[in-house]
């Protein structure tokens, strides 16, 4: 399950770093060589961004490549080290839910409701923000898995 | 014994904060302007006339120069209810209230006394309500003014003038087809990044009204200012349905006639602003022409059939045309 997701999430994350580099190239080449500048690529490009850095984060802590703050001795955490895990996952899991999740599918249902729009693309802005609560529901998979991985691994 | 009695002065001293009177209610502005433009200072007037007619009761709290984030971003405050009230570009609006397009037209209005008479009217309040499907309620127009071109190598005497020049745009795809339709390369560029981007030749020139030239100091790139004038897009106040919906029958009018008292006001600045502008740009030696205005409306004749003539927007807009006649 896991190694799918990780794939599905690289073939995305390729797929949008693609996306923002052409536009970012179109961008530069029809504004300077032909003259005629696009008026989208703009859009596109931060729009991209956005989601590189939404679902990007969900896959670096997928892999555990997502910053950490040392707060308690690394010797305390030795002598529990499913407990202080079992915290760092559980707050991850809170903040992923609740934050990104519960509210991401709000500020989805209130822009699709009042039916904002894009200003140059003209889509709806709610699609793009979809990748909120999405991404959330992929860190709190990864924190969830990568915790009870850790706890087999530990008992076996 | 002593430490008793500090301890009963500490819990004391706690409740003395409690009185009472009811809190006077603050309603948060938020805006992206700078604090010397005529726009604030109507901002400012209002909260005065709110205080004062409230016996401060109501009042307003401002947060300039976009502290609170962008136009765009604000508008989206205010329909969740974290804002409770905003000024932004009538341009920003269309892509949340799409009727607004209509104030985007070029040459819609014959001069400024009609637009005065449109905002005034009728009409203008047909505009403003229709925000509340949006959870944005209008409360009134302040004048933004006309929009010209400046530019940098050369003037725009007529529309062939702009051929070939990259034009910086607002984010508004009025505004793109506009240029578009004129003969110029539109390019969205954020208002912030503009001086530089005027500076290092990534577009030719832009378009803005007078004073925002000025306090832009845009003029210190810009040698030409050509007055075709051809849009009048006003700014617009705006209230969260969800706070108008907090406030009592009592604050919502002292709101509305303090907001419609600030309009008058900011007319006057206005006025004002554009004057000390042109004397301003005038003295830094930017060129001033007036080219002829009717080139460059023909060129922009599509406008006339953009909406569906079976849409309100389309009924707006000729009800506008009509106030003219």
């Amino acid at each position: 399950m896991r190694k799918q997701v990780n794939a599905i999430l690289e073939k995305l994350l390729l797929g949008i770093l693609t996306v923002m580099l052409l536009s970012v190239i179109w961008q530069v080449f029809s504004r300077f060589v032909l003259g005629n500048p696009s008026t989208v690529t703009d859009e596109v490009a931060s729009f991209s961004l956005m989601w590189l850095g939404l679902y990007g984060a969900a896959y670096a802590s997928g892999k555990r490549l997502h910053l950490a703050i040392d707060l308690i001795p690394e010797r305390t955490i030795a002598k529990a080290p499913l407990f202080f895990h079992g915290i760092v996952a559980m707050a991850v899991v809170a903040f992923a839910l609740v934050v990104m999740v519960v509210g991401g599918v709000n500020l989805c249902l209130v822009t699709f409701q009042l039916q904002q729009q894009s200003a140059t693309l003209e889509i709806p802005l709610a699609y793009i923000y979809s990748a909120v609560p999405l991404s959330g529901l992929l860190i709190a998979y990864y924190s969830i898995d990568t915790f009870f991985k850790e706890k087999s691994l530990k008992q076996s | 014994m002593r430490r008793g009695f500090h301890i009963a002065l500490l819990l004391g001293l706690l409740f003395l904060g409690c009185t009472t009177t009811p809190a006077p209610k603050i309603l948060r502005l938020g805006h992206g302007l700078d604090t010397n433009h005529p726009v604030h200072q109507a901002m400012v007037n209002l909260g005065e006339q709110l205080n004062a007619v409230s016996k401060g009761k109501l009042t307003v709290k401002i947060y300039p120069s976009g502290q609170l984030g962008a136009e765009r971003e604000m508008l989206e405050l205010l329909q969740i209810g974290s804002l409770d009230i905003t000024k932004v570009s009538g341009a920003v609006l269309e892509n949340f209230v799409p009727e607004y397009k209509v104030l985007s037209v070029p040459y819609l209005f014959k001069d400024r006394a009609h637009a005065y008479r449109v905002y005034d009217s009728d009409i203008g309040r047909q505009f403003l309500e229709k925000g509340a499907d949006y959870r944005l309620r209008g409360l009134c127009f302040y004048d933004a003014g006309s929009r010209s071109f400046y530019t940098k190598q050369r003037p725009i005497t007529t529309p062939q003038d702009l051929e070939g020049l990259k034009i910086r745009v607002q984010k508004s795809n009025m505004a793109v087809g506009m240029v578009k339709q004129l003969g110029g390369a539109p390019t969205p560029i954020s208002w912030g990044e503009l001086y530089t981007a005027l500076q290092q030749g990534v577009v030719d020139g832009a378009e803005n009204n007078l004073p925002s030239f000025h306090t832009s100091k845009h003029y210190e790139v810009c040698r030409f200012y050509s007055f075709d004038e051809h849009t009048a897009v006003p700014d617009v106040l705006l209230v969260g349905t969800e706070t108008w919906r907090r406030l009592n029958a009592q604050e919502q009018q002292w709101l509305q006639e303090a907001s419609d008292a600030s309009t008058l006001y900011q007319r006057k600045l206005w006025v004002a602003a554009e004057k000390e502008a042109l004397q301003t740009i005038e003295k830094a030696g930017v060129q001033i022409n007036y080219p002829d205005k009717a080139l460059f409306a023909a060129k922009t004749q599509a406008f006339d059939s953009l909406f569906d003539p079976a849409s309100e927007a389309h009924r707006l807009m000729q009800a506008i045309k009509e106030i003219a006649l």
